[in-house]
């Protein structure tokens, strides 16, 4: 199967500031094509659009406190369809934590320092 | 006439033979009855032989199991220090690592090193603990402790590993038990920890409760009934009885997939019977268990209880400031921890030595404030150089405080410690705390803690501030290579950011006042990738002590002192970048 080349990516994050700076990064860096959302259902509601991969802070009820969180909403988006690859974005260094999104499915647990935007480009390029 | 004779002559003759007959009759019975005796005499000497051998096959075997059970005493002893040590090593660099300002990735490994290593340390403690119990040399504390704090930190501990399994962790305390307690608080935390430990373990989904009540009390003292409740698989009734014996698991199928040495049970049960109480378990295969012991505890005094955790609170170093100190250890990475750990701490001067001889000819020439003193050395031990200071050194000399650096906290060992002349003793491996706060001890220097009022804490924010002004709080390399130069999307960033500090601030000033210790954990959370994306490692480092803090529950003043350093650092960034827009 030939590997997509431009792919839809959502990018689900309440924090204004760094959806703006991922946004801004990949769409300097790549050609794929970026969708932003801010909260988890909002996300869940586009589903229908096939998006390729999701990238998914893990911390999504900060700003609105009654929105679901990461968690949840990976395992919601597994179960639409579980070839959605999930990227969870996170400033947790919690190992357990990580290895529980891993377990449900997420592709893989970024935190968030200095390298994660180049860690999420990098990923995305080797998925296929 | 004739006739008669011979009549009379055969009776006489019969009579003889009657005489003769019995004669014989009764010296073959006297023979026999002799020959038996004999026979008898031998047999007794034979059993009197056969029991003096047994007595003394007896006394060998005791005596080898007495002198087995010394082996094995010297043998953990002698094992607990090689351990020891190069656990030590392990700690002690790891702790320094964290100190210096890791990244956040290196900060996560080195934790994983931590906490193995604690784990391990642990494991060790569990095996020397049960040699302990049953030699009878297990001495519990008597303390004035808070039940609240020890069930605190029993969930805290326990939490993650819960959290892992997707489980719930319940802690609910009886609102009547008074607020300090006198016991041995860290014995009480371990068997909930076992226990607790071991529900998690063998629990796939529910929960697990900690639960205290109290069923007694006379004013003076309390009754407390301690149950731990899980929905975990239970324990098939056949296997009830072996529950408690050492290294038996009741699941041995499984053991490799619920893992653990099987100690722990083992330990909490003995760890209660000392106390006094005992531990029962109800159970039901696939539903779940409950663990309970009923102990007494008399009530404590607050006033005890602050004054203890006054002294354990982090030590400031700087009163150590100006002391010379004289390291003696065999081991090079032990006398690194130690000096590195104080250096760090403290401005001072460290000599070493690697043996008690030159401890003492360094001793001789110069003039020392405290000597720390490790306990097996070659050449000369701690404990002889320390009698040799004490008895052979002209006075002032003679007095110096010595501070035994010891990995054998047995009662009888510390007492060998204190009759060489030694001052007091840190155990190894040791926190920074308890060195500085034994050197602080013997050399008389006042322990001083940061003050808690809030004029000095922002004062003392404040002159933090004023130190690190020089290299400024804001950082804009990253963002200047984010941006690949572009300078109007680098004020778009900066914009951004500063619009959103006095939300920040306004957030968590109004979490502070409501005591919402988890709002305030969430919004400096959130708030993190910002301090990154401007470059401000330091309010990094704040945020995650703050959110640490928070979990943990510390002192409102703790968590407060940090919060206003952030906000200090925060307002300094405004201004540092005002000049940037």
């Amino acid at each position: 199967m030939a590997r997509k080349l431009i792919k839809k990516i959502f990018v689900v994050d309440d924090d204004e500031m760094l959806s703006m700076a991922l946004e801004d990064y990949m769409t300097r860096k790549t050609m794929h094509e970026i969708h932003m959302f801010r909260t988890g259902e909002d996300c869940l509601q586009h589903l229908r659009e096939q998006p390729d991969v999701v990238i998914l802070d893990f911390n999504l009820n900060s700003e609105l406190k009654d929105a679901a969180n990461g968690m949840k909403i990976l395992e919601a988006i597994k179960k639409v369809n579980k070839y959605i690859h999930v990227i969870m974005l996170s400033s947790q260094e919690a190992y357990g934590t990580a290895l529980q999104t891993i377990s449900k499915g997420a592709e893989e647990y970024v935190i968030k320092d200095e390298d994660a935007f180049g860690k999420i480009v990098s990923i995305i390029d080797g998925l296929n | 006439m004739q006739r008669l004779k011979i009549a009379a002559a055969k009776n006489e003759m019969r009579y003889y033979f009657i005489g003769l007959t019995m004669l014989v009759i009764l010296s073959s019975g006297l023979f026999l009855r002799f020959r038996r005796a004999r026979r008898t005499k031998k047999q007794l000497e034979e059993k009197n032989r056969l029991i003096e051998s047994e007595k003394e096959n007896a006394d060998a075997l005791r005596m080898r199991a007495e002198s087995s059970e010394h082996f094995k005493q010297q043998f953990l002893t002698n094992m607990s220090h090689e351990i020891r040590t190069p656990m030590n090593a392990v700690n002690g660099m790891t702790d320094l690592l964290l100190d210096k300002d890791p990244r956040p990735d290196q900060v996560q490994y080195l934790q994983i090193i931590s906490r193995s290593s604690d784990l391990l340390l642990h494991i060790i403690n569990d095996i020397l603990d049960l040699s302990k119990i049953e030699s009878g040399k297990l001495e519990l504390e008597v303390i004035d402790f808070s039940l609240t704090d020890a069930i605190r930190q029993v969930s805290d501990t326990l939490s993650l590993k819960a959290e892992e399994k997707g489980l719930q962790l319940i802690t609910s305390l009886d609102r009547n038990i008074p607020s300090v307690l006198v016991g041995d608080s860290f014995r009480l935390s371990q068997v909930l920890i076992n226990l607790g430990g071991n529900a998690i373990k063998f629990t796939e989904k529910g929960s697990v409760e900690i639960n205290v009540v109290q069923v007694k009390t006379d004013g003076e003292n309390v009754t407390l009934l301690f149950s731990i409740i899980d929905t975990g698989i239970g324990i098939p009734d056949d296997k009830l009885h072996i529950l408690f014996e050492s290294f038996k698991q009741v699941h041995s199928t499984d053991s490799r997939k619920y893992g653990g040495a099987g100690l722990g049970l083992s330990i909490s049960k003995q760890l209660v019977e000392l106390q006094g109480g005992t531990i029962s378990v109800e159970s039901a295969e696939g539903r779940g268990s409950v663990f309970s012991f009923e102990l007494n505890f008399p009530v404590g005094s607050l006033q005890k209880l602050q004054e203890r955790t006054f002294a354990e609170q982090k030590a400031d170093g700087n009163m150590l400031n100006g002391l010379r100190i004289l390291l003696a250890d065999d081991n090079e990475y032990n006398r690194m921890v130690a000096s590195e750990t104080l250096h760090s701490k403290a401005d001072l001067a460290i000599d070493e030595a690697i043996n008690g001889e030159e401890a003492i000819r360094l001793l001789e020439v110069n003039d020392y404030d405290v000597v720390l003193m490790d306990i097996q050395m070659p050449v000369m031990n701690g404990l002889d150089a320390t009698r040799y200071i004490r008895d052979k050194l002209p006075s002032p000399k003679n007095a110096t405080p010595v501070i035994a650096l010891t990995a054998s906290l047995l009662r009888d060992d510390i007492d060998m410690c204190t009759n060489a002349g030694m001052n007091t003793y840190v155990p190894k491996p040791f926190k920074a705390w308890q060195l500085i706060s034994a050197i602080a001890e013997v050399t008389g220097r006042k322990i001083v803690r940061k003050s808690m009022h809030p004029e000095a804490m922002a004062a003392s924010a404040a002159k933090e501030m004023e130190q690190k002004a020089t290299t400024g709080v804001t950082d804009l390399t990253y963002l200047q290579k984010f941006s690949e130069g572009d300078e109007a999307r680098m004020k778009k960033f900066i914009r951004l950011y500063v619009a959103s500090v006095p939300v920040f601030i306004g957030k968590v000033s109004a979490a502070m006042a409501a005591n919402d210790v988890d709002e305030i954990a969430g919004q400096v959370h959130a708030f993190k990738p910002k301090w990154m994306m401007m470059g401000m490692k330091q309010s990094t480092e704040q945020a995650i002590i703050i959110e640490k803090l928070c979990k943990t529950n510390a002192g409102e003043n703790r968590i407060n002192e940090h919060i206003l350093i952030l906000f200090a650092q925060a307002e300094t960034s405004l201004r540092e970048l005002e000049n940037n827009c």
